[in-house]
């Protein structure tokens, strides 16, 4: 399915986190997680993500190291403190935003 | 589209070419991995890689996007601070002219202080553009260089104070010896760097790269200078072995450091039992340990106006006062200086702001991704730290009085001209913070258990 790209880049960058939070996980693995929990939701052009985490390592929110996997050389990324603090506080604004979303929504119902 | 194409297509928004190698390699593996997926899927070979391109999405777009990323960055939080820095510091220096026949001399110190800024800062900008890596390539040889200089100098063009070399004269400019060996820390970040990867045999050449600009420093003789390079050589090496560079026992190996660091006392002792300290030095800590004030002209003095400060604005001590009565009131006692023409808070103040800057300097050398940086990066905040350190001790007569220099607002060519430059090194760190692909080292870091 192909979502509107402005609403998806905006929380790419918090599930990307929140992926991170469970485990330290390389570019591919991250793109295949996500379309699997979002049910094929996220078809996400895999192009977009690694821009995405150059962007939040700068920022220092990941940092990423190289280590062997089957034999592949591959370049994974941990989530920091100053990361899981970001999250935090992005996940309360979405929650507040989404929250007041519905409940206009729901108000339109009524009517 | 083809795989190279698109690749290529990316890399071609990437104005930074040192940048592009980062990106290549991650994109590639992440294509081909795809593409591994699609054939197990059932795809044939090259539809799945034409296929796995194709996920990709637009490289324009993508490209443009990490050239926002990769690209050279500027600290202006870090020149803003060092700017407020520099004020403060010839604020001082202007407030220190003084008055009546002695701000002759006042004056000249200050026309030289603000030259001498001027030039920190166009050295500080010119280290900052240029590509820090040089030293990964190139430290042995500018190590060597710089110790082969620094003796045929002092030995051809030295000048004699008090019987010690201290300085080279080279034409118009003097340079303070000691100070052209704070040049050596970043060199030596480069050499603990070129040895990476490899086991103890390694460890006994660093140790020998630092042994020599110590064993210079004491031979001078300045104890502190060969204490200063000791304590940030040693530094620069335990954050080295935390990294994992070397191939020994990274925990057991920093414990026996530890312990022989702790040792060190003893060790200095042993020395002086066994006849190796010449009297005068035996003399000076006698006097210090003493506690008498008699033995101790300059803390004294120091005490005296310190105590004669008000919390704001001037004290009892004028200009003309401290420059007739306190030897170094513009260059190891600039604090005590500070804090009689400004008050307590001004002196608070301004090592506050060294303290930020430092700070600052340790927190962008931790955060950086290449090793290199990170290393050398910290080499230069621990050797600005030390001073700091070393300088409050002798401003609060807590260790015996000896030449000290505090950063940013002693006065001295060399040493302003040289901090500015370190600072330079650390700015043009965190420039290429995004730029320099970090190569792991070529052997396998394999830490033995």
């Amino acid at each position: 399915m192909a979502v509107d790209r402005t609403l998806v880049s905006g929380s790419l960058a918090m599930m990307i986190l929140r992926l991170l939070t469970e485990k330290d996980m390389y570019g591919y693995e991250m793109i295949d997680t996500l379309r699997k929990r979002s049910e094929n939701v996220f078809e996400l052009k895999a192009g977009s993500l690694y821009p995405l985490l150059h962007n939040l390592e700068e920022k220092y929110f990941v940092t990423s190291y190289e280590q062997e996997a089957a034999g592949k050389m591959r370049k994974y990324y941990h989530i920091t403190k100053d990361g899981k603090k970001h999250l935090d506080k992005k996940k309360e604004e979405w929650q507040q935003y989404s929250k007041a979303v519905a409940s206009v929504l729901a108000l339109e119902a009524w009517a | 589209m083809r795989m190279e194409e698109y690749l290529t297509k990316v890399t071609e928004q990437i104005r930074c070419q040192k940048a592009r190698e980062l990106v290549v390699d991650e994109l590639k593996d992440h294509i081909l991995e795809q593409a591994e997926a699609y054939e197990t899927e059932g795809m044939e070979e090259s539809e799945a890689l034409e296929q796995a391109v194709r996920q990709m999405g637009d490289p324009v777009e993508t490209g443009v996007s990490l050239d926002r990323v990769h690209r050279p960055k500027m600290s202006w939080s870090m020149l803003g601070l060092t700017a407020v820095i520099s004020l403060l510091s010839l604020a001082v220096h202007a407030a220190l002219i003084g008055s009546g026949e002695a701000s002759r001399m006042g004056l000249y110190y200050f026309r030289n202080d603000v030259t001498f800024t001027l030039l920190g800062y166009a050295l500080m900008l010119l280290v900052y553009r240029m590509d820090y890596s040089i030293l990964s390539r190139y430290a042995r040889w500018m190590a060597a260089g710089m110790l082969l200089l620094l003796v045929l100098g002092s030995h051809f063009l030295g000048v004699e104070v008090h019987g010690m070399v201290r300085y080279i004269r080279v034409g118009l400019f003097t340079m303070s010896i000691s100070t052209l060996m704070y040049l050596y820390v970043p060199v030596f970040g480069g050499i603990l760097y070129q040895y990476r990867g490899e086991g103890y045999r390694a460890l006994g050449k660093i140790f020998l790269w630092a042994a020599a600009p110590v064993l210079m420093a004491f031979k001078m003789p300045s104890l502190n200078l060969a204490i200063i390079l000791c304590w940030t050589f040693t530094g620069m090496f335990c954050i080295a072995v935390w990294k994992g560079w070397y191939q020994i026992h990274k925990k057991r190996d920093l414990v026996i450091l530890g312990v022989g660091i702790l040792a060190l006392p003893a060790l200095l002792w042993m020395l002086l039992s066994t006849g190796q300290w010449a009297p005068y030095q035996i003399d000076r800590v006698r006097a210090f340990l003493s506690g008498n004030p008699d033995y101790d002209y300059y803390g004294q003095v120091s005490r005296e106006f310190l105590s004669g400060s008000r919390l704001l604005g001037q004290g009892t001590g004028n200009a003309l006062q401290l420059s007739e009565r306190l030897p170094g009131y513009n260059m190891d006692y600039i604090l005590v200086s500070l804090i009689s023409l400004y008050g307590v808070l001004a002196g608070a103040l301004a090592l506050l702001l060294l303290a930020f800057l430092f700070m600052k300097i340790f927190k962008i050398s931790v955060r950086q991704k290449n090793q290199l940086g990170l290393v050398t990066g910290c080499g230069c905040g621990i050797l600005f730290f030390i001073q700091l350190v070393l300088c409050l001790g002798v401003t609060f007569s807590l260790c015996p009085s000896t030449s000290v220099t505090l950063p940013f607002f002693s006065y001295g060519g060399s040493a302003t001209v040289v901090s500015y430059m370190l600072l330079g090194l650390v700015l043009s760190i965190y420039r290429h913070k995004d730029i320099l692909p970090e190569k792991p080292a070529k052997k396998v870091m394999e830490i033995a258990p």
